[in-house]
């Protein structure tokens, strides 16, 4: 298995061409038939070899067979739950945002993961996730491009991955392709029934990609209900205000406002962020916050 | 993409069957007996096999026979296990179709144990999303009094959904039982999740404020992991601990904190954010019951 690259000084996530090599070396396939089909073969052989020779090892070997079958299948569940639980292991690792860590055990995984196609897929995204936030986006791409084309392109769980896919894009300066991705994505969820988390996710994405573009100005025409838009999103909402914050920061209207109150948004969006998320995280996490964190004074927490 | 599958279906209780605690017990009746039997049919033929002082030709039938009825119930048992990821990941997005699956599983008259009480255990989380607690807390009754076997596993969130039940009518001594023993029960970060959204409700709702803020940095950490409506539940009733405790400051936070996840600056009524009453509510009188967790 190739190892997993770790300099001395610290944690280095892989590259996107350890990624693709790493997973053109162990693609998901489906179970040899063969391999399915091997047990019943053995018990038929064995009952007929038995019923052929007689004697005592006719009484006693499909006794044995019977046993070492049951064996075997105790033994194939065993490992299946035993690897569903290492994956929800690396799930939990990246809900703590202990990403090394997650993207350490995915990466590990994905050999023994190759003929359980669930399991394979969601170690897949939980590693393409892991890259994105670590900031390794050429890598996450690689792994969301593998993870999307394995999956069906309707269900609920690929639309989230084609946005995730939208926010690497845009941190890796690919705006085209993201923007397509976006618009499309946008005329897929015109539905009335559309469940506001995903509605949400889409808003902050088109947020993030009004900031990269520097379109302050769309950004800031989009703030009248931008608290409801987000508020699906939790806790990760803040990154929505404080990029709403961000854009009131650059706006660079064509009448000329009163910078105080534009300076006074920005100062009220950041408020609402920095009482969900800490300003350190919020530019650690989107670099672009930075001048942000730097400038504006943060809510503090009486905790 | 069809837009169409973004969709969220609103669930009927057409497709999901209630509980029916005779029956429940009628069918593990049966499904020991069955576990037994299969035992004694093969004691049987061993012995059969020693006084005869074994036949070649009648044994290896014997096996064959023992061993296609076994192979039989077992392919059966597999294809209704097979289905329980299915009803696991339809529980979110279609509840109907859940339910269909979950009855048609449990419908049948003798299978194995564990897989049954698999099945139990999804109506349960079925009935509880859909806010039939009443339902959900009967099913996990039932299911925790007998002995899980493999189905192990799903205990903590057995006791999880029974401590919710018991807490929404206010029957606090079960709640309290079902606390104590998740502290006893190994967690997953979700269980635990949720067993800090429980342990607080139950401190503040039995008047044990200042337990339910002794490490309100921790759990309101825990809370940013909880999915959107537990987490705004945790910050309104640790506001309100804080504000019962005279700790304004803190109580202001949390509950602007609240509301800002909810998408709204002003303070709301309590019940509009959550659909919940009011912790207040639940238990004007607090008793003084001790905290395991906390002595």
């Amino acid at each position: 298995m190739q190892q997993f690259p770790v300099k001395s000084d610290g944690f280095v996530p892989p590259t996107a061409g350890q990624v693709a090599g790493y997973l053109d070396s162990h693609p998901a396939r489906l179970p040899s038939r063969w391999m399915m089909w091997m047990p019943l073969i053995g018990v038929g052989f064995v009952i007929a070899l038995a019923a052929s020779i007689g004697g005592g090892v006719a009484q006693v070997l499909p006794w044995l067979v019977m046993f070492a079958l049951l064996g075997y299948l105790g033994y194939k569940g065993r490992r299946v739950r035993f690897l569903d639980k290492r994956v929800a292991d690396a799930h939990e690792l990246a809900m703590l945002r202990m990403m090394p860590a997650s993207l350490r055990l995915t990466w590990r995984l994905l050999p023994q993961l190759v003929t359980l196609p669930n399991l394979y897929g969601r170690a897949l995204s939980l590693l393409a996730l892991s890259l994105h936030i670590l900031g390794s986006h050429e890598a996450a791409l690689v792994a969301y491009d593998r993870v999307i084309s394995g999956i069906p392109s309707e269900s609920p769980m690929a639309f989230q991955l084609r946005l995730q896919r939208c926010l690497a894009w845009l941190a890796n300066d690919q705006i085209t392709p993201a923007e397509d991705e976006l618009r499309r994505l946008q005329n897929q969820s015109t539905d009335i029934q559309t469940p506001p988390a995903i509605i949400a996710a889409l808003r902050y994405t088109r947020l993030y990609q009004q900031v990269r573009t520097y379109h302050f100005a769309d950004a800031v025409e989009m703030e009248h209900d931008l608290l409801a838009t987000l508020a699906p999103l939790g806790i990760d909402a803040g990154y929505g205000y404080a990029l709403m914050a961000h854009s009131f920061l650059h706006v660079k209207v064509s009448e000329p406002e009163n910078p105080a109150k534009l300076l006074a948004s920005a100062k009220e969006w950041w408020r609402l962020a920095t009482m969900l998320i800490p300003p350190g995280d919020l530019a650690q996490r989107v670099p672009e916050l930075r001048e942000a964190a730097d400038t504006l004074p943060a809510t503090h927490w009486p905790l | 993409m069809n837009s169409h599958n973004l969709t969220t279906p609103h669930p009927t209780n057409a497709d999901v069957p209630d509980f029916d605690p005779r029956r429940f017990e009628r069918q593990t009746l049966l499904d020991n007996l069955y576990q037994w039997a299969v035992l004694g049919v093969i004691s049987v033929i061993v012995v059969i096999e020693m006084l005869m002082g074994g036949g070649g030709t009648t044994t290896t039938v014997l096996v064959f026979v023992v061993f296609a009825a076994w192979l039989a119930m077992s392919l059966a048992d597999a294809r209704t296990a097979s289905t329980l990821p299915q009803i696991s990941a339809q529980l979110g997005h279609d509840p109907n179709a859940a339910g269909g699956l979950i009855s048609q599983g449990i419908s049948r008259t003798v299978m194995n144990r564990a897989v049954r009480f698999e099945l139990y255990h999804r109506l349960a989380i079925l009935k509880h999303t859909k806010g039939d607690l009443v339902q959900s807390g009967a099913i996990c009754s039932a299911l925790l009094s007998q002995r899980l076997g493999s189905a192990e596993r799903v205990r903590p969130q057995l006791l999880v959904m029974l401590c919710e039940s018991r807490l929404v009518v206010g029957d606090y001594a079960t709640a309290y039982s079902s606390l104590v023993q998740l502290h006893g029960c190994k967690l997953s970060l979700a269980e635990m999740l949720q067993l800090t959204g429980l342990q607080t409700r139950y401190e503040v709702s039995m008047g044990y404020d200042a337990a339910a803020l002794r490490n309100v940095r921790q759990r309101v950490e825990l809370s940013e992991l909880m999915p959107t409506g537990p987490c705004i539940a945790l910050h309104q009733t640790l506001a309100l601990a804080a504000g019962r405790t005279g700790r304004a400051e803190l109580s202001a936070f949390l509950q602007s904190r609240a509301n800002l996840l909810a998408g709204r600056k002003e303070p709301p009524a309590v019940d509009e954010l959550t659909g919940d009453p009011p912790i207040v509510d639940i238990n004007p009188n607090p008793a003084t019951e001790p905290t395991p967790w906390n002595t």
